[in-house]
């Protein structure tokens, strides 16, 4: 029985987030593969808190990374999802899926 | 490439600890792509947009205190099917929303009344766009510290005698330099230092350089740090130079490695030991280099006026504290060190002049400045009350609209708020027109700053002034006066408007009935006209002293004549007569130049750099025993008076001969004469130089007109003029083409003397316009607001009458219909907006008789309370006042009364 289920943007988030490893998931990196998988524009303010507040929730953890030229020498804040995290994501798109079963015809034939 | 600096600043501040730093970056990242896929313009406005939403994000962690959850809304509105932008909503909830629905409403209403929203905004951004340039002004001259650390601790000491002759900034002279050095304990420390201008030549470069003398101790008195190299100590000699980072910049390349060179600095090799720093501008930001002067008690000869002293107060001591511990010094100094007479004299009269450093280095623009500041003040108080007024009449004309909204049970709040954000829509579009205005308008001003403002040869450039520019003060400064206009105009019919009695507003909104509102729209007329009045006295004043200044006779002509100097320094003319013979070989070749008429030259040029001062005595004075006068004196060659314009009365002018061989004759002005020789002839009379008894006499041969020497302002002083020979005095040339002549002097000098670069280079004109600059400077703005705040004022009348017209066409309509005349309705309307504005000139005179004496330093020739200007003034206002309420009046007379009391 999972402890937290995810809302859909955090689900988003941690989906994006895992896809992209963490030494590559950050709030810009994450909202561009978001955006690019869903065709959706996301604002990075938004990830910003979200990623925050899964941080509170202890299913990430962030780290400052190195500063960045192209950053104006700022660094990333780089996010791990963690065990809770990924296990939070399973719950979530596993209800989704049981839900979502042999709803084929209804959903317009998408998986 | 980063989004600016404040906005960092401001997200740094909302953020949690260590929060914003990867926001930042973030948002650098989106900057940089936004920029390279919409362009320099849109992307940074995307970025901005992008920030606020990041200050948002920020503010949201802050404010939940570690508990987000709260905030889980946010994370369930991106819902396919469901626009995420929809849930950018302030949190700030329900309230926000009712602003949101009031702005939306308040839009479409004004997108409703066009006119009526240009007129406003219009309005706004004029007023709020000329505040906030003359703020950023203001700003960067007077209220930005001075670069120097703990700069409110540096104070400027003088000196000044009054009762003698000698000029009103005497300065400090060393011997008590060393006794303030030795004595006074309210000084941490302090330093002399002396400016001039001397050839310098180095590299390729050769040029006439403003430089600065100053004890070692000046560096460690202003907190200055070297960014190359070290700084003079008390063992330099006067062989090293400290540079100005503007020369090393521009003459060394910024090259580091020019510290130990050597060049030739005031015409003397010296050896650059430091670079300063570029904010370092003391004296002023002409200064190209600064030389060590060492002052010894032991060596110190009394006399020599002139140099400035720059202290530190120490932590406790105040100005006051300063002056009273300098007073006694300067007798007790002239007692132990004894001097000439003309000394003791001036010891004995000798008061310390004492003023924060920065009030000496803005000097007399503060006040040009803070007139500038209250009159646009007075402009944006006229723009509220136009708006104010133009409100007023707006709602009253929704007093139904608004009274059956209160029927139907909208909360009072609510009606203000939704009158409230009309107002601020308006201020906020006006605020932003009015932020571009003045982005504008400041380098305009910058520009519009006459030289002697501004900075030239002639005058210290203002600190600050070049660098004013708009920035995010003045912004927020726009931005707080638009929200105080909008409070201003909006929030008083907001207030009255909202409460209006329900059946009492249904029942006499019908009948065009004159509301309560009357008295409050007299009073803003009242303050519109009074506020114009002022303005428009004040300019009239200026206009006029500005008239009486150009119409002064200097005594020698300002048109036509081209100036400048040259020093000459050639081996091969050491003595007078090759001196001499040079100088008029040289000013033949002037001459040859097409279209010069006749070439002269001065030791010291009137308005430039005037005339010395000396005592002279005559025989009379000398068998009198009286005290021999000051006059002015200089040396005069060439065709010095025939190309300056000044009248030979008696006599002849001096020839050649007398030039070259010194000759001790004379010429003297009609003042001198007069001083010298009353009712007697001045030709073949003697005089001679008071302080030297063993100064041969000379002989007067010739009286001029008398001349305006050191200011148009001053009257003429008398002078003495000698025959000259100079390496390095002021030519003047006439011609037609003063101003575009230059650079074919400049290319007679080169070929002549290729060595000596050419300074000072002036058109008599320049020199007239430069002394009259503040002035003039100063009733160009006055003028413009004067007749901005007349037109708004007029705009203001007309609209309160056309208003109260409109209201009483029923009215009138009775009226006519029982007979009433036409005529006689006009002049009911024009009496009716004529009185209002009556009230109005007289407060406005009573306001002016106390506010333009701030004005007086700057008039000349006409009284702070001259009664012709104040009485053509009220005239104009009074006159405007009856044209603005003839129109509405001759509208009323021409209502048709069948038409209007069968309509409505």
């Amino acid at each position: 029985m999972p402890r937290e289920s995810l809302a859909e943007f955090e689900l988003l988030v941690v989906l994006a987030a895992l896809r992209l490893g963490p030494d590559d998931a950050y709030t810009v990196s994450i909202a561009d593969v978001i955006e690019e998988k869903t065709g959706r524009p996301v604002r990075r303010a938004n990830v910003h808190t979200t990623l925050q507040r899964l941080e509170e929730k202890g299913l990430v953890s962030t780290r400052l990374g190195a500063s960045r030229p192209e950053r104006g020498g700022k660094p990333r804040r780089l996010v791990e999802v963690q065990p809770e995290g990924v296990e939070a994501a399973r719950a979530t798109t596993g209800a989704i899926q049981a839900l979502s079963a042999g709803l084929g015809d209804a959903l317009g034939g998408s998986a | 490439m980063t989004i600016p600096r404040w906005m960092q600043v401001v997200l740094r501040w909302i953020g949690l600890p260590g929060r914003a730093e990867d926001a930042i970056g973030d948002l650098n990242e989106m900057h940089a792509r936004h920029v390279a896929r919409r362009g320099r313009v849109l992307g940074r406005f995307y970025s901005v947009a992008g920030a606020l939403d990041m200050g948002g994000a920020l503010l949201r962690q802050r404010l939940s205190g570690g508990n987000l959850e709260i905030y889980r809304r946010e994370a369930d509105s991106w819902l396919p099917g469901h626009d995420p932008r929809e849930g950018r909503r302030w949190d700030m909830g329900r309230f926000f929303d009712g602003w949101r629905r009031d702005f939306g409403q308040a839009a479409r209403a004004l997108r409703r009344a066009p006119g009526f929203a240009a007129v406003t905004i219009l309005t706004l951004a004029l007023a709020i766009g000329a505040n906030t340039a003359i703020f950023s002004v203001v700003k960067s001259v007077l209220l930005e510290p001075l670069p120097f650390p703990d700069a409110d601790r540096l104070v400027f000491v003088g000196g000044t005698a009054p009762g003698t002759d000698l000029p009103d900034d005497l300065g400090v002279p060393d011997e008590l330099y060393v006794e303030y050095g030795a004595t006074v304990s309210a000084l941490e420390t302090l330093a002399l230092y002396t400016t001039g201008s001397s050839t310098t030549r180095a590299e390729d470069h050769i040029e006439q350089l403003f430089l600065t003398g100053a004890t070692p101790s000046f560096f460690t008195t202003l907190g200055v740090r070297p960014i190359l190299g070290r700084l003079p100590t008390d063992e330099d000699d006067a062989n090293v130079v400290v540079l100005s980072h503007w020369l090393w910049r521009d003459w060394f390349g910024s090259d580091p490695e020019v510290v130990g060179r050597s060049y030739e600095f005031a015409q003397q090799t010296r050896t650059v030991i430091g670079v300063l720093p570029p904010e370092f501008r003391f004296p002023d930001e002409r200064t190209a280099f600064w030389m060590p002067l060492q002052i010894r008690a032991a060596d110190v000869r009394p006399g020599g006026f002139g140099p400035s002293v720059v202290g530190r107060l120490t932590a406790d001591a105040d100005l006051e504290g300063l002056r009273t511990q300098l007073q006694p010094l300067a007798r007790r100094v002239q007692e132990r060190l004894g001097g000439p007479a003309s000394y003791v004299q001036a010891m004995e009269r000798y008061q310390p002049v004492v003023m924060p450093l920065r009030e000496r280095m803005v000097g007399k623009v503060a006040a040009a400045l803070w007139i500038l500041l209250g009159t646009v003040a007075i402009i944006f108080l006229i723009a509220c009350t136009n708006v104010a007024n133009l409100f007023m009449v707006r709602a009253e004309s929704r007093r139904r609209d608004i009274a059956v909204r209160r029927a139907l049970g909208a909360d009072r709040a609510g009606l203000v708020r939704a009158q409230m954000a009309e107002a601020l829509l308006l201020a906020a579009v006006g605020g932003i027109a009015g932020a571009l205005i003045a982005r504008a308008g400041v380098p305009l001003l910058v520009r519009a700053a006459p030289d002697a403002v501004a900075g030239g040869f002639r005058s210290a450039p203002i600190p600050g002034l070049a660098t004013a520019g708009l920035d995010v003060t003045a912004l927020l400064f726009a931005a707080g006066i638009s929200v105080l206009a909008a409070c201003a105009f909006g929030l008083l019919p907001a207030i009255r408007f909202s409460g209006i009695g329900l059946l009492g507003s249904l029942r006499e909104a019908g009948r065009g009935v004159v509301g309560r509102g009357a008295l409050t729209r007299d009073v803003l007329v009242v303050v519109q006209t009074a506020s114009a009045l002022v303005l428009l006295v004040g300019s009239a004043l200026l206009a006029r002293s500005f008239w009486q200044l150009n119409n002064v006779d200097p005594g020698y002509d300002t048109d036509d004549i081209f100036t400048f100097q040259v020093a000459v320094r050639r081996d091969d003319l050491r003595d007078r007569a090759a001196m001499s013979r040079f100088q008029y070989e040289f000013m033949d070749r002037l001459q040859a130049v097409p279209g010069v008429g006749s070439v002269g030259f001065v030791t010291t040029l009137p308005l430039d750099e005037g005339a010395g001062f000396a005592a002279v005595s005559t025989l009379r004075i000398e068998a009198d025993g009286a005290e021999p006068p000051r006059v002015r004196n200089a040396g005069a060659g060439g065709a010095y008076f025939q190309t300056m314009g000044i009248e030979l009365l008696q006599g002849r002018f001096f020839e050649r001969v007398e030039e070259e061989e010194g000759v001790p004759n004379v010429i003297i002005s009609q003042a001198a004469a007069e001083l010298l020789f009353p009712a007697e002839s001045p030709l073949d009379q003697q005089v001679r130089p008071s302080d030297n008894p063993n100064s041969p006499w000379f002989t007067v041969i010739g009286v001029v007109e008398d001349t305006r020497i050191d200011d148009l302002r001053q009257p003429p002083q008398p002078a003495v003029y000698l025959p000259a020979v100079s390496a390095s005095p002021a030519y003047v040339v006439r011609t037609s083409r003063a101003d575009r002549i230059a650079p074919e002097i400049r290319a007679v000098v080169r070929e002549m003397i290729p060595e000596s670069p050419m300074y000072r280079v002036f058109t008599m004109k320049t020199l007239a316009a430069n002394t009259m600059g503040s002035l003039s400077f100063t009733m160009l703005m006055l003028g413009i607001a004067a007749a901005l705040a007349t037109i708004l004022g007029a705009i203001g009348i007309y609209g309160v009458l056309s208003y109260l017209v409109t209201q009483r066409t029923r009215e009138i309509a009775v009226r006519m219909a029982l007979g009433a005349q036409r005529p006689g309705l006009r002049r009911m309307f024009v009496w009716q907006g004529g009185r209002v504005a009556l009230v109005g000139v007289v407060v406005g005179v009573l306001i002016a008789l106390g506010v333009t004496r701030f004005l007086s330093t700057l008039l000349f020739g006409v009284q702070a309370l001259d009664a012709s200007s104040f009485v053509a003034m009220s005239s104009v206002m009074l006159a405007v006042a009856l044209l603005a309420s003839y129109l509405p009046a001759r509208r009323a007379s021409s209502v048709d009364p069948m038409k209007s009391l069968t309509t409505d």
